[in-house]
This record gives structure tokens, sequence and C-alpha cells, in this order.
């Protein structure tokens, strides 16, 4: 019934309000379809949701992007660096970008939030690192390339350079000719205390010896003579014995006793005397004898050193003076001294224990001068010539002459050391132009400084000095001083070679991580250092120079403030130690930076200082070898016969100042040498190399080819890896500073260089040079049918956030 | 001739009529579906493309929104160079991940197979690059049969390419200026070209940039 009624009730409605069944397929249809167009709009909104916020995220990174294009153009321009400028405000830029592009999406969204920061500022050492290696992946492969270094070959060439094997060979070589020298000394010692011994201790023994014997002789007679007469007084039946009663032959035995007790004493002294002298004789025999095996050894273990010519001319200038002794003493003493002089003692003992038994009724009157010289006659001493003394003399008066070299070697080996005075003085030391002294107020942060502190400047002239004195002892006709000399030589040569060695191992520290972690952290760093070297000025290009990209490097001279352009090389080694660290005002440094990222010291004048120093040391570790195994050079000492070893060193010492003069002069040298400039076909090229350095004199130039007698000519330079000042500190630096402090000096750099450009501006610090913007930003999406407390949340509230970095 | 009763045409005709809305409807339903589907695609590979754009360096990192110090430390070196390929499917696997996580909550078609996002970088001058991104991916669509209708099957494979200017800046930076030292070292050693070089300057300096 209640259907029925239903019915009814729905037909009457229709009947009088819709007029039948009239209009009724249009209600159908707008039943159906309505839920279908419903469908189909929540599919249109659906994609249109998607849509708004891909549109978003495009805009926030074109806003982000946008305003990471307000970079800061010297970091650019300059370093290559790309970090947002510090002139305008990251957030509000951003803002700016983000409500503008916001604008053409139209009313679809509505921004609720937004905001903008910097982060990964190039403070962050990893940061900058992945910069600069992107900035140097093409520029520094490319220039290494083009000068001519296979990185492969030159990190073998370098530790096979710098391995330093032969220099501890040629340690041990040298440390044993110290002990050579040694013993040679001590013989030749012996030989002047058994001389000495001789004329001052065993010949008066000898005399009084003689003397007493005499006196006692005359003594005995007399008592003889006196017992005679007591004989002839003695009446007959009278006791015998009675003559020892009589007063004279009393007070000769008195006498005679008295003499005995002297000649007693003086045989005692004698045989003393000659023990000792015996003793000191055995000392120079055992010495000869054993001194031509040591030598023997000596040579065959340095036959094959660095320095085997050196090395060779002291064996033979010690087996001569050995020689010389042993055959002397072999005609002067002969091989049975030992007997003679024992059986000689014995002699001197029996008799004064002869002497010691000498009583007053010993000698009788029947006795003659025959048998008392029988009796207590003199002990022949002939084991020891009486021409000793003077064969002696006449042997160290030969070594003396012997040990001298000729005037010209002498003459040779004077000039040399001459030489390298001169070289150790001349001026190259810093550019007196870059005299900058920074405040530490304008560093980003402090870095501690590299010195080279294992081995100063005294030990080369410690070197220098041991040479000369060598030098004058073989000049000066003196056997004990040239041995001496040549021990105090040696042991500084060990000594100057050692502390080359620890300086290459506390100072070249990464050479060894290299060599062991290979060519791929090798390049890496040559990427980052190289850097260092083609981006940053040094004293050789300061007012010429630009980095790979073309900024000139003078324009940071002028900023600095420098205004003489023209290089003013000056000071020397010698005045290393007076550079201190001092602290100034300078806001940056004019164009030693490559220097000061070696040294890290705020003085300019001491980072070129020491960064010529460790230059120095540097050349000198890798002209070491090639010099001492060079013909010519080895040619050129042989010369000197044992003064081999000052001209070798000379050469050594001299070869990486000169090297060091051209560099800091804006030449070139090889890497690893094969032509040495101190040599008869190097000089020519070091004539060359000298054209427009004025510190070298034309007379200190031609009192080099004068002494090593240099040929003229034009020979070609042989040698591996042509490199400048720069290069040699583009190795230094890759071979001495860790990465991380690189990257602090480097900051530091970057610090001054660039608040000192935009100081006007505004004040830059290294910690906001952000490299990364962080945007964040909230927003509602507006819908097609808008309802407001349904549409404002859930779904529709999104937020974004992103980085955005160069 | 007059009818003599027209009860029941209304019922015949409508009955025809939304037969006939209705099948077309559905057709309708089912193509809104298809391109629903497709539009999304598109939105999806514009947003893949995206952030391909941003991150296309870090091969580690997921999306912009967490770039770590490692990820910038990480970049490495010749990438555009040497190892384009390693970054090429890094980052396509980057994309696929993206695009799985917004296409799964928002399609409105069944997935049929895996998705293939595929990252083109093409080189259009010195340092300059731009990602072709195609995301592809087989749907079957809900009243896909209606899609015969007009010669398609229900399931249709939807493949989306889109381009995207390369976002990497320093790349850029630094390619145009070993561009530059290139030249400068061609300068350097040529005469000719050292001559064209000075040439040019004067001409900047006197027309300008």
């Amino acid at each position: 019934m209640k259907i029925k009624h239903f019915c009814k009730r729905v037909g009457t409605f229709f009947n009088k309000y819709i007029n039948g069944t009239k209009g009724a397929v249009s209600l159908l249809l707008a039943l159906v379809v309505s839920p279908l167009l419903s469908t189909a709009l929540l599919l249109v909104e659906s994609a249109r949701y998607q849509n708004v916020v891909e549109l978003m995220e495009e805009i926030m990174d074109s806003s982000a992007f946008s305003t990471l294009a307000e970079f800061d153009p010297y970091l650019d321009e300059r370093f290559g660096l790309l970090s947002v400028s510090q002139g305008t405000d990251i957030n509000s830029t951003f803002s700016d970008y983000l409500t503008t592009n916001a604008n053409a999406i139209g009313s679809s969204v509505s921004l609720n939030s937004y905001s903008a920061s910097g982060r990964y500022a190039l403070s962050n050492t990893d940061v900058l690192k992945q910069q600069l290696l992107e900035y140097s992946e093409i520029t520094v492969a490319a220039e290494v390339v083009t000068e001519g270094f296979d990185v492969d070959k030159l990190l073998e060439e370098l530790v096979k350079a710098l391995e330093l094997d032969e220099i501890q060979e040629e340690i041990e070589a040298v440390t044993s000719g110290v002990e050579v020298a040694s013993e040679v000394e001590k013989l030749i010692e012996a030989i002047i205390d058994a001389k000495k011994q001789y004329t001052d201790k065993y010949k008066p023994a000898l005399t009084a010896y003689n003397n007493a014997f005499t006196t006692f002789e005359e003594k005995a007679l007399e008592l003889i003579e006196a017992l005679e007469s007591a004989e002839e007084n003695i009446e007959e039946g009278e006791d015998p014995e009675s003559i020892y009663d009589d007063g004279d032959v009393k007070d000769a035995i008195k006498a005679l006793k008295e003499v005995r007790d002297t000649y007693k004493s003086a045989a005692s002294t004698l045989k003393s005397e000659l023990s000792t002298l015996k003793e000191h004789i055995d000392s120079m025999i055992s010495a000869v004898d054993k001194l031509p095996e040591k030598l023997m050894d000596f040579e065959n273990n340095t036959s094959d050193s660095l320095a085997a010519e050196c090395t060779t001319s002291t064996y033979e200038w010690l087996l001569i003076i050995v020689d010389q002794i042993a055959t002397t003493l072999d005609t002067t003493i002969g091989d049975d001294y030992k007997d003679k002089i024992d059986n000689e003692v014995r002699a001197l003992q029996n008799q004064i224990t002869k002497l010691g038994q000498l009583s007053d009724k010993t000698i009788t009157s029947d006795w003659d001068e025959t048998k008392i010289n029988n009796e207590y006659g003199r002990v022949s001493i002939t084991s020891i010539p009486n021409s000793f003394a003077t064969m002696l003399d006449k042997l160290i008066s030969q070594l003396d002459k012997e040990a001298a070299v000729d005037s010209e070697a002498e003459t040779q080996m004077g000039d040399l050391l001459d030489i390298v005075g001169q070289l150790l003085g001349i001026s190259g030391l810093y550019d007196g132009n870059l005299n900058a002294v920074v405040s530490t107020a304008y560093l980003h942060a402090n870095t501690s400084m590299s010195l080279s502190a294992q081995m100063s400047i005294q030990s080369l002239t410690d070197l220098l000095d041991a040479c000369e004195s060598f030098t004058d002892g073989i000049t000066s006709l003196n056997i004990i001083k040239a041995v001496k000399a040549l021990g105090t030589l040696l042991v500084s040569i060990a000594e100057f070679l050692a502390s080359i060695v620890l300086w290459v191992g506390e100072t070249l520290v990464n050479l060894y991580t290299f060599a062991t972690s290979g060519p791929k952290e090798w390049y890496n760093s040559l990427l980052l250092y190289g850097y260092g070297a083609y981006n940053l000025p040094n004293r050789t290009n300061y007012n010429s120079g630009k980095t790979v990209t073309g900024y000139s490097y003078d324009k940071i001279y002028s900023l600095a403030g420098g205004t003489n352009g023209s290089a003013n090389i000056t000071g020397s080694l010698k005045q290393l130690s007076t550079i201190g660290n001092a602290s100034g005002s300078d806001r940056l440094f004019k164009g030693a930076e490559t220097e000061y990222v070696l040294v890290g010291s705020t003085s300019e004048l001491q980072n070129q200082g020491v960064a010529f120093f460790d230059l120095y040391l540097f050349r000198l570790v890798l002209d070491l070898i090639p010099v001492l195994k060079n013909t010519e050079v080895s040619a050129i000492s042989a010369l000197a016969g044992p003064g081999a070893w000052v001209v070798k060193l000379a050469i050594a010492l001299a070869e990486p100042m000169l090297d060091c003069i051209v560099l800091v002069n804006g030449g070139e040298e090889y890497l690893i040498k094969q032509t040495v400039y101190l040599s008869y076909s190097g000089f020519v090229i070091l004539q060359n190399d000298l054209v427009g350095i004025t510190s070298i004199s034309s007379t200190l130039q031609d009192k080099m080819k004068d002494t090593i007698k240099a040929h003229n000519g034009s020979p070609t330079e042989k040698g591996m890896f042509d490199a400048s000042y720069t290069e040699h500190l583009l190795l230094l630096m890759m071979l001495s500073i860790s990465q991380q402090t690189f990257l602090q000096r480097l900051q530091n750099l970057i610090q001054m260089e660039t608040a000192a450009k935009n100081q006007s501006d505004y004040a830059f610090d290294l910690d906001k040079a952000y490299t990364y913007i962080y945007s964040d930003v909230g927003y509602t999406l507006n819908p097609m049918l808008n309802l407001d407390s349904l549409t404002s949340n859930g779904l529709f509230t999104a937020s974004s956030q992103q980085y955005t970095g160069y | 001739m007059k009818a003599k009763n027209e009860r029941g045409a209304v019922m015949l005709e409508s009955t025809y009529c939304i037969l006939i809305s209705v099948f077309v409807l559905m057709f309708l339903l089912s193509f809104g579906f298809f391109l629903y589907q497709k539009t999304l695609v598109t939105i999806v590979a514009n947003d893949v493309a995206e952030e391909v754009s941003q991150t296309y360096k870090f091969r580690n990192v997921s999306d912009s929104s967490s770039v770590s110090l490692s990820d910038i430390s990480g970049v490495g070196k010749y990438r555009y160079l040497f190892f384009t390929d390693s970054f090429d499917s890094k980052n396509e696997a980057k994309a696929i991940t993206i695009a799985n996580a917004r296409l799964t909550k928002t399609s409105l078609a069944e997935a049929e197979g895996a998705l293939d996002v595929d990252i083109e970088t093409v080189v259009d001058d010195i340092g300059r690059r731009h990602y072709e991104v195609t995301v592809t991916q087989r749907y079957s669509f809900l009243l896909g049969d209606f899609l015969s209708l007009i010669g398609r099957t229900d399931t249709q494979t939807i493949s989306e390419t889109v381009y995207v200017e390369s976002s990497d800046v320093l790349s850029y930076i630094n390619t145009v200026k070993v561009t530059k030292y290139g030249l400068e070292k061609l300068k350097d050693s040529s005469t000719l070209l050292g001559l064209i070089d000075s040439a040019i300057s004067l001409l900047h300096s006197i027309f300008g940039d």
C-alpha cells in the first residue's frame, strides 16, 4: 500500500509540475551525465594539480638559478671560482624572482612562505677543492702537457732522484773513508810519538847510561888500585881481609857503590825508555801491517760509489803515505827489532840485577878493565839505529811533500771554493718590490709556517769550512794537518749527505705517499697544486704573468699598492736568517703568492727567502747525483788528486746555486740534468743562460770558466723535464705541503684579495661566499572550484625544498 | 496515418538515446583516462628532467632537496669527457625512482611492465648541453576496450620525451674558460691568430661588446 501510495504521489507530482512525462529524458540524461562529467572534471583538476606542483618546482629552480647568476665577478675572473655575490641579499633576490615567476601561472597557486639562504661556502676546504679541481681538470693538465711533462715518467724520475739510495750508499762509503783516514792519522801520530820518545826520552837515557858506566868503570879501577896498594902494605901473617879496613879502600868502595847506584838507575831508565820506544814502534808496525788491507777494503767498497774517483784518489793518496812509512820502517828497524829489543831489555835487566848484587868484596885486586867490562860493561843497544830520529824526520818531511798537491791543483781548489763562497753570497734571495707584511687580521685562518728547519745554511758553511781546511792541509806541506783535515772533511761530507737525506724525509713528505698511492692520487694533486702554480703570481711573473684564463698579475700588484713593476732581485742566502716573520698592516701580498702557499709566513720577503732556500736544497738533491756521476766533472776533479773531494763538492754546491739564479731570473732548468754547468762543455750553456742576469758578474763568470778550463763551442743542453721557477714551486708544493694546508693558505689569499678588491662596497667574508642556495617554499594550490574551508588545507597545501648550486 | 497509440515511444526513444549516450560517454571516459595518463606522464617527465638537470653531476643524490657536503666533494672530474655513460646510467636510476614514486601515487591506469627512463646528453655548443629525457610506460586503461573505436588497443605505451637545459654551471663556465685558455695558447704560438685577436680586441674597444 505504501508503494502504491508513493507511486500515486509521484504521478500527481509529474502531472502537476512536469507536464506528464515531457522532459523525462533530459532529466534522465542529466542524472546519468553528471557523475560522468564530475569524473572528467576530477581528472582535469588532478592533472592541473600535478602540473602546478611541477610548475612550482620549475619556478623555484628558475628563481634560485637566477639568484645564482648574481655571482661575485672578481672571484670568477681572478680565481675561476663561483660564489654568490655578497653585495646582494640572497633571500630578497630569490623572493623577488619567485613572486614574479609565480605570477606567470596566474591564480593557480598562492605562496604562503618562501625563504632562501646560502650554503656550502668556499671557506669549506672540500667545497673549494672541488671547484679547484673542476677549474684545473683541463687547464692545468694542458699546461703540464704543453710543458712536456709526462706525468707518470715525472713521478718515476722524481722518486728515483729523491729515493736517495745512492746517497745512502755514498754516506756509507764516506764513513768507511773516515775510519781509514783516522787509522792513517793514528799511524802518523805514532811515528811522531816514536820520534819524540826516541829524541826526548830514549836518547838521553842512553847517553846517561853510557856516562854512568864510564864513571862506574873509573871508580872500579880506583878500587882495584886501592886494593893493590893495600895488599902491598899488608904485613906477613896479617889477615888478608884486613885490606878492607884500609881507609883508601873503604873510600874507594864507598865511591864505587855511589856510582853503581847511578849506573844501575841509568840502566833501569834506559830499559824503561827502550820498552816504551818498542811499544811505539809496535803501534806503527801494527798500523802499517793492517792499513793496506783496510785501504783495499775501502777501495773495493767504494769503487762503485757515486764519487768513485774521489774515493780512489783518497785511497791512492793514503796508500802512497802508508807505503812510504812501511818502507822506511822496514829499512830503519827491520823485521827482527822485537827480538833484538827484547834481548837488550833482558840484558839490561840482568845487568841491573847484577849491579844490585855488587858487594864490597866483589871486585878484587886481580880485576882489570877487561874484567870490569865483561862483568858490568854496557849492554850494547843495536836494535835502534842511531839514525832512527833522522830517518823519521826524513820520513815525515817526505810525507809532507807526498801529501801536498801541485800548485795548479791548489789554485783550482782555492778558486772553486772562492767561487762557491761568492755564489752563496750572490743576490737572489728575494725581489725587493715584493715586501708586503700582512696583518693576521686579514687572513681567513692562521696556518703554521713551513720552514726547512732540518737543514740550516750553517751545514753548508760547515762543509765549505771543512773543504777549506782540507785544501789548506794538502797545500801547507803538513801531513798531519792534511790527514786530519781529510778526516774532518769526510765527516762533514757524511753529515752533509745525511742532512740532505733527512731534509728529503722531513720536507718532501708527500713523495712517498705518491709513490705508494699511485698515479691517480699523484694526478689529483698535480691538478690541485697546479692551480696554485699557474693561477697565483710568484716573484718571477708578478709584473708580466697572468692566470691560465688571462687575469693579469700586475693588477694584484697594483691592488696591493705596488708602484714599481721592474724586478729588484736582491738579498743573499746568508741573509736568510735575518728575515723574520714580522707582523704588519698590509691587506694583501704584492706578488709572491705562490711562495706564501709554500711557506706560510706573513712576511713576503721571508716567503721568498725560505722558498729560495727550499729551491736551492731541492736543486741540490736533484743535481747531486748528476754532478757526482758526470764524467767531465770527474775529469776536472781528478786533476786535484787528493783534493778531488773538494772539487766535486764545490761543483755540487755551486751547480744548484747557479740553477736557482737562472730560475729566479725567469730561466728554465732541467729537473733531471745530464749536462752540468760547471763542466768542460756545460759552461757555454751557463753563459747563454746568464745573458741578462747581472747578479753574476762577468769577472766571476770568467773565473769559473778559467777554473774549470771550459771549452768553447755550442753544445746541446741535455736533461729531462725543462721546468721554470713556477714549475719548481709546483713540485715543491706537491712534495712538501699537505692538501689541507695548501687549501687553507689559498683561502687566505682569496680572502685577502677579494676583501681588498671590494673594500669600498662591502666587507667580503669567505665564510659567506656561498656556492649553493637552499630554498624553502610553502604554497597553496587554488582549485577551479574554491571551497574555502575544504581546499585551504590537506592535499592542496604543499611545500618544497631545493639545493641549487653552481 | 496517425498512430493510434504513442505510449512507450518515449521509453523506447530514451532507451536508444541512453544507450548511445552512455556508450559515447563511456568512450569519452576511457579516452579521458588515456589523455589524463598521457598528461601525467608528460608532467612526470618534466619533473624528472628538472631533477636531472639540477642534480646530474651528483650521482648519489636522489633529488635536489638533499645535497650534502660529501655529494659536492664527490662530484669528480671529467664527467662529460670520460664518464658520460656512468653519469647517464646513475641519473636514469635516479629518474626511475622519482618517476615511479609520482606515477604510483597519481596514475589512473594500471601499469604493465617496468617503467623506463632514458636520458641522453646532447651537446649544443661549446660547454652547453641539454638532456633529452624520455619516460616510457605501458598502461592498461579502465574501459580501454572503447579505445578500439579509434583504432587503439586497451593497453597503450605512453612515451613522452622532454628536453631540459643543463644546470651544471661550473662545467659550462669552466669549459668556456678552457676554450679561452686554448685560444690564448694558440694566439701565443701563432702570429696570425695573435693579429686576429688584436683586431677583435680593437673592434671590441671601438664598438663595445
